[in-house]
């Protein structure tokens, strides 16, 4: 366990490990590390910049060119002086001005000096614009009396200033030169360190990106992973519609509204299994769809809802009880939903089979909940179904008499197994080319309420319910030693025969059950025959046969029943290792006025004597019958003409009588 | 503290416009015989307007005592103020304005400087008419204090012998 809860929380990716306490601070540290280092870099250089252009503002380098320019302003006005030969009021103003702008630069670069802030080499130069400017000041105070000379002194003393002046602009240059190769150097380091960077974040916001997109897509399956995980909570995926757990909710809902009426529509596709079977699944789906689609379109239409229960099962709910609309709805259901469609080259014909019920119509406990409405609505189906499918039935007061009736025996039949209600009764099988009886057939009747009640009439509820298992059991008990005690007690050998349900081949358990039987009533196992129908609850054959084979092992007899009805089939029989073949009544009654019916009575008897299968014909019920089944060969029979079934004393008894007469008359 | 810091920054602040304030002072002056000079000023749409250093002190004039970076110790200008000349002829406006002095040196003066520290176009030092050789007759001067304070403000904006005011281009 501390393995595993040590492994939650070790990082998985790398989106882990940079969600984790110490990722996130080492990676925020480098960023902040990396901005730091380029901003303190841009700093310096900017810093070196600002030294520079200090440097250069500080040297005041432009003194150098306007200072030449002073003096060359001061000589021009000389020059002029000169060429025409007096210094004239205007050049006279013009001399004083150049005098003065040229006395405030030399006095402005002295100051420099003095400061240290220029490379200028002092003396020469500005002892040679101080010498300038004296002149000028001098040729002032004296009127300007000789031009010549005075421009012969400027002359000299500018020539002079101008190599210093030129020798300082050099320098200049030089060390501009200097500072502008070493601004290069430092900008191109800059560059390097600024694309490294760049880069560097790039990088890492490229790096974020991803891992972003990538906690981006996770979130989005893990969300679309969730919505997919309640869509099929609430929803069935292959329709839709939504499904059982969401029908009950909303239904309950509905019903707990006070006094607002609701109807459900159960339905059952008719023929499901065999589309499925014939055309295959797909086509099964593409029917399950289509039905959808038309319960989805007429719930909107009436503002209810639409849900797929169980396989072919749907329902609709609707708010009202008006019959008039919900006969309506039902009828275009109906017609909509069994319209042939095509479907890869096949016509497709589904048909569907409704059961109706309100709330209003039925009984108050039965309305209240989702349960009661369903199972009415369950039993209006099943009606609709009985009645020959594609139709659809209304719950009214006559189904509500039979759905109770149906109730009460469901809740009684489980008790009549063990009060005794359920009684074992015998009918006769005999040996046609002497008349003997040498066996029986156990029949289960229902003594419920003083009335008489068939198996045809509880058996079905009881295969639903899961009761039936219980009653052949039953059945199989009571019928085994009745007749073998009545055998001991009376010295004959009679046989029993009993139906099995087809449940019981589903499980092994009935070999156990079988043989415990066989031992607690002691009856010979060859007169005891279990009796099969094939059916569609059974599915798989190689099971079965498997369980038929070893409880002849056991000694036991099987017989197939009911051949010739509707679920039976040659390859079912065939594939079950029976030692009987009871040919069901529908074969027998227009025997005596039709040649078909003769001619297909023999081609059965042909196949049971090729599989080695003795023959029991039922439903024998006059001497006529008795006479032709006898003529085409066969020596079982049951029906009656030779006895109804009757309470066992009263059966055994009779037969017993019968055998004794048989056996005096055989001896006169 | 923050909040405590704040106060003590505006204090700063406030007192030192004070000052600057206390140091322009509003004078009036009489007349005097001004050395020989004119500042041409262009405007916008073309039209000059010389002022002599007489016609100059037709503004407002301005007293202020400060030094400058070629004074030691201080001295007292007096004159007008740049912004009053830039808005009588419409280029309180402009961007930025040229400024170029008698000696051809030029310099140009954005907006934002004028707006951040009061410039005084000087035509007297200390009673007198301001000469050439004291970087007249028409200088630019700024309260030292404010320079020092004033992150736009430069020695090249401190023009002497100036000559010409027009827009900059």
């Amino acid at each position: 366990m501390q393995d595993a809860g040590a492994d939650t929380h070790r990082p998985k990716n790398i989106l882990d490990a940079l969600a984790s306490r110490p990722g996130i601070w080492l990676a925020l540290g480098t960023l902040v590390a990396l901005c730091f280092g380029a901003g303190l870099y841009t700093q310096s250089v900017v810093r070196n910049l600002d030294n520079t252009h200090e440097l250069f503002e500080a040297s005041q380098v432009g003194n150098g060119y306007v200072a030449m320019s002073d003096v060359q302003r001061l000589l021009l006005v000389v020059q002029t002086a000169v060429y025409e030969g007096e210094m004239s009021e205007e050049l006279e103003r013009q001399f004083l001005k150049a005098t003065d702008i040229l006395f405030v630069r030399t006095e402005h670069l002295k100051g420099l000096v003095a400061r240290g802030n220029t490379t200028l080499e002092k003396k020469d130069a500005l002892e040679k614009l101080s010498e300038i400017v004296e002149i000028a000041d001098w040729a002032i105070a004296t009127e300007f009396s000789d031009l010549d000379k005075l421009m012969t002194e400027l002359l000299a003393a500018s020539e002079v200033a101008r190599g210093q002046l030129v020798q300082f602009l050099d320098t200049m240059r030089r060390q501009a030169d200097d500072i502008m190769l070493k601004q290069a150097g430092a900008v191109s380091k800059q560059q390097g360190v600024v694309l490294f960077s760049l880069a560097a974040l790039t990088l890492a916001g490229c790096g974020a990106l991803l891992l972003l997109r990538l906690e981006i897509l996770g979130r989005r399956a893990r969300e679309q992973a969730e919505n997919r995980v309640r869509f099929l909570a609430f929803f069935d995926p292959l329709t839709g519609l939504p499904n059982r757990v969401q029908f009950q909710d909303r239904l309950q809902a509905m019903l707990d509204e006070a006094r607002a009426p609701v109807a459900l529509l159960s339905l059952d596709l008719d023929e499901f299994k065999t589309i499925n079977d014939t055309y295959g699944h797909a086509a099964g789906d593409a029917v399950l769809k289509r039905v959808a689609n038309v319960l989805k379109e007429q719930s909107m239409r009436h503002d209810g809802f639409a849900a797929r229960l169980a396989g072919d099962e749907f329902a609709l709910v609707a708010p009202t009880d008006d019959i008039g609309i919900l006969t309506e709805l039902c009828s275009t259901i109906l017609t909509s939903a069994s319209r042939p469609f095509e479907l890869d080259g096949e016509i497709l014909t589904p048909g569907v089979s409704i059961g109706l019920a309100t709330n209003t119509q039925v009984s108050r406990n039965m309305s209240s909940t989702v349960d009661g409405l369903s199972r009415v609505s369950d039993f209006a189906l099943y009606a609709s179904k009985s009645g020959g499918r594609n139709r659809f039935t209304l719950y009214d007061q006559e189904l509500e008499k039979r759905f109770l009736e149906r109730r009460a025996m469901l809740d009684e039949l489980p008790k009549a197994i063990h009060d005794g209600s359920l009684e074992v009764y015998l009918q006769p099988k005999v040996w046609l080319p002497t008349g003997k009886i040498y066996g029986f057939e156990a029949l289960v009747r229902w003594n419920r309420q003083e009335q008489l009640v068939t198996p045809d009439e509880f058996i079905l509820l009881a295969e639903e319910s899961g009761l039936v298992i219980e009653i052949d059991n039953f059945v199989l008990n009571r019928a085994a030693r009745l007749v073998a005690q009545w055998n001991e007690r009376h010295g004959t050998d009679f046989s029993v025969s009993v139906n099995l349900s087809t449940l019981h081949f589903s499980s092994t358990k009935i070999l156990k059950r079988v043989e415990h039987v066989l031992w607690r009533s002691d009856i010979r196992p060859d007169l005891l025959t279990l009796e099969i129908t094939e059916s569609t609850e059974l599915r798989d054959w190689d099971h079965a046969r498997s369980i038929i084979s070893d409880l002849r092992l056991l000694g036991c007899k099987i017989a197939i029943d009911d051949f010739g009805t509707g679920f039976s089939s040659l390859a079912y029989l065939r594939s079950m290792a029976a030692d009987e073949l009871k040919v069901d009544r529908s074969l027998v009654e227009e025997l005596a006025h039709s040649e078909k019916a003769r001619m297909m009575l023999a081609s059965v008897f042909e196949i049971a004597q090729n599989l080695e299968l003795a023959i029991t014909v039922e439903g024998i019920e006059t001497p006529r019958q008795a006479e032709i089944v006898n003529q085409m060969g066969a020596v079982c029979a049951q029906g009656y003409l030779y006895g109804r079934p009757e309470r066992h004393e009263l059966a055994l008894s009779l037969a017993t009588q019968k055998t004794a007469k048989l056996v005096a008359s055989n001896r006169q | 503290m923050r909040a405590f810091l704040n106060t003590i920054i505006w204090a700063f602040v406030f007192a030192s416009n004070s000052v600057i304030a206390a140091e322009l002072e509003q004078v009036e002056l009489g007349a005097i015989s001004h050395s020989d000079a004119a500042l041409v000023v262009l405007a916008p749409d073309g039209s000059e307007t010389i002022y002599t250093p007489a016609q100059l002190e037709q503004f407002t004039t301005y007293r202020l005592t400060t030094t400058t970076p070629w004074r030691e110790n201080p001295a007292t200008f007096e004159g007008v103020l740049l912004s009053d000349i830039l808005e009588a002829n419409g280029l309180s406006g402009v961007e930025t304005i040229a400024v170029t002095a008698e000696n051809d040196y030029s310099t140009s003066i954005s907006r934002d400087v004028i707006g951040s520290v009061q410039i005084l176009v000087a035509t007297r030092v200390d009673g007198r008419a301001h000469s050439r050789r004291a970087r007249g007759p028409i200088q630019f001067v700024i309260d030292a204090a404010a320079y020092q304070a004033s992150e736009l403000a430069t020695e090249s904006h401190l023009v002497w012998m100036a000559a010409r005011i027009e827009p900059a281009d």
